[in-house]
């Protein structure tokens, strides 16, 4: 909260240095707007470092419940390998089944 | 054995209620498929929006001559390190698509289907071995290897679907928290400067990598017009001037329109987000489904009846 106010401080004092500039541009003005621009950099270069750790933060969990998703394609496998057995070994009953029929 | 084979039919149906509908399938996947090209334009858009600040600020610094910055930032603070955790993380969530799409379209169907064909074979083979002139005829032989297939695919289904339930809901929370992320560097601030005055609106959102980008453009495209609009300077200062001036208004004209589209494309993820959890949740056939469910329930019927009848 206290980025943004410093944030919105600096972008409403540019846009009143840029009222003044429009009607008497002079290099002293104009300098000064520039360090503003620099600051006002500044600020939302921090404030964007810290939406950086969201993304890192928001990576960790998406790796965590990745283990999640490979178990269930890993389980999911193996399902199908259950029914391809459990399918050759209901042939081969069958198969007793009709030799001793 | 009959009895114990139809029972293991009807266990595999009863099971079929669980799986996964061709709805929620293509839903899943066209979810999965928007979340990857989500974080490939974000990638290529971060990586591109980085390369012009640095030119913009380049131009600035040079144009500065006469009060150069007390501390230059030559990526405007845009580090790169910062943008490769940003693109490991959109990464991540691209590999979160893989895995959606992976699971809907995974089909063990074709082995289950070559199983069927197997057993029915193995079957005929057996009997003929008693009874040289038997033959099992093709309708019969269909609906064996239907059936098996049917069977088989629907309890593929009832576990995809448990398995989606568990990833989805494991990720539905970090999805959020990477949309308001990538919100922040996608789309505008509300009292950014790149908005018209009287449009602004007290900030909620952290500044992003737009938000820089528009610092930039907006403080060189002063710096640069301050020099045209001046005399004293060189023509090859004033032509320098030029092309920054120009490149600072391109970078203004473009600012608008991706912020306008970043808003659009979260929204359309923290919907699809929110969307997917319902689906997979409730079951809602169409009239398709239902039919193609009936047919099912009759293929399923018929392998019975030729089990008995043999």
């Amino acid at each position: 909260m206290a980025k943004n106010n410093l944030k919105s401080d600096i972008s409403e004092n540019i846009s009143k240095l840029s009222k003044l500039y429009a009607l008497n541009p002079s290099k002293k003005l104009l300098n000064v707007m520039q360090d503003m621009f620099d600051a006002l950099q500044k600020a939302q270069a921090a404030e964007w470092a810290d939406g950086v750790q969201e993304y890192n933060d928001a990576k960790q969990g998406l790796d965590a419940a990745r283990k999640v998703a490979e178990k269930a394609i890993d389980d999911l496998k193996k399902t199908a390998d259950a029914i391809d057995k459990a399918s050759k070994a209901i042939k081969l009953v069958l198969t007793a089944v009709a030799i001793l029929a | 054995m009959r009895k114990t084979f139809a029972s293991a039919l009807f266990l595999c149906s009863s099971l079929s209620g669980c799986g996964l509908t061709s709805l929620q399938k293509q839903e899943v996947t066209q979810f999965a498929t928007a979340t990857e090209s989500i974080s490939d334009i974000s990638i290529t858009q971060f990586k591109s929006t980085r390369d012009k600040i640095i030119e913009l600020e380049r131009r600035r610094l040079i144009l500065r001559a006469g009060s150069p910055p007390k501390t230059p930032l030559l990526d405007a603070g845009l580090t790169a390190e910062g943008v490769a955790k940003q693109i490991s993380a959109l990464n991540a969530l691209k590999a979160y698509g893989k895995v959606l799409e992976e699971l809907a379209s995974n089909d063990q169907g074709e082995a289950i289907s070559a199983s069927a064909s197997n057993l029915a074979t193995q079957f005929e083979a057996a009997k003929k071995a008693q009874d040289s002139n038997y033959s099992l005829d093709e309708k019969k032989k269909a609906a064996v290897v239907n059936s098996f297939q049917v069977a088989g695919s629907w309890f593929t289904e009832a576990k995809k679907k448990e398995y989606l339930k568990k990833i989805i809901d494991a990720y539905h929370d970090e999805v959020v928290v990477f949309a308001t992320a990538m919100r922040n560097d996608l789309v505008l601030d509300e009292n950014s400067l790149c908005i018209p005055e009287n449009n602004r609106k007290p900030p909620t959102n952290n500044s992003g990598i737009i938000d820089i980008y528009c610092t930039s453009a907006l403080a060189l495209d002063q710096v640069a017009s301050s020099v045209l609009l001046d005399t004293g300077h060189t023509k090859s200062d004033r032509e320098f001037s030029y092309n920054s001036y120009f490149l600072a208004q391109q970078a203004l004209a473009e600012i608008t329109p991706i912020s306008k589209q970043g808003e659009e494309v979260i929204k359309k993820l923290l919907t699809a987000n929110s969307k997917l959890e319902n689906i997979i949740e409730n079951d809602k056939y169409t009239q398709n489904d239902v039919k193609a469910y009936y047919q099912q329930v009759n293929e399923i019927r018929t392998i019975i009846n030729v089990m008995r009848e043999d």
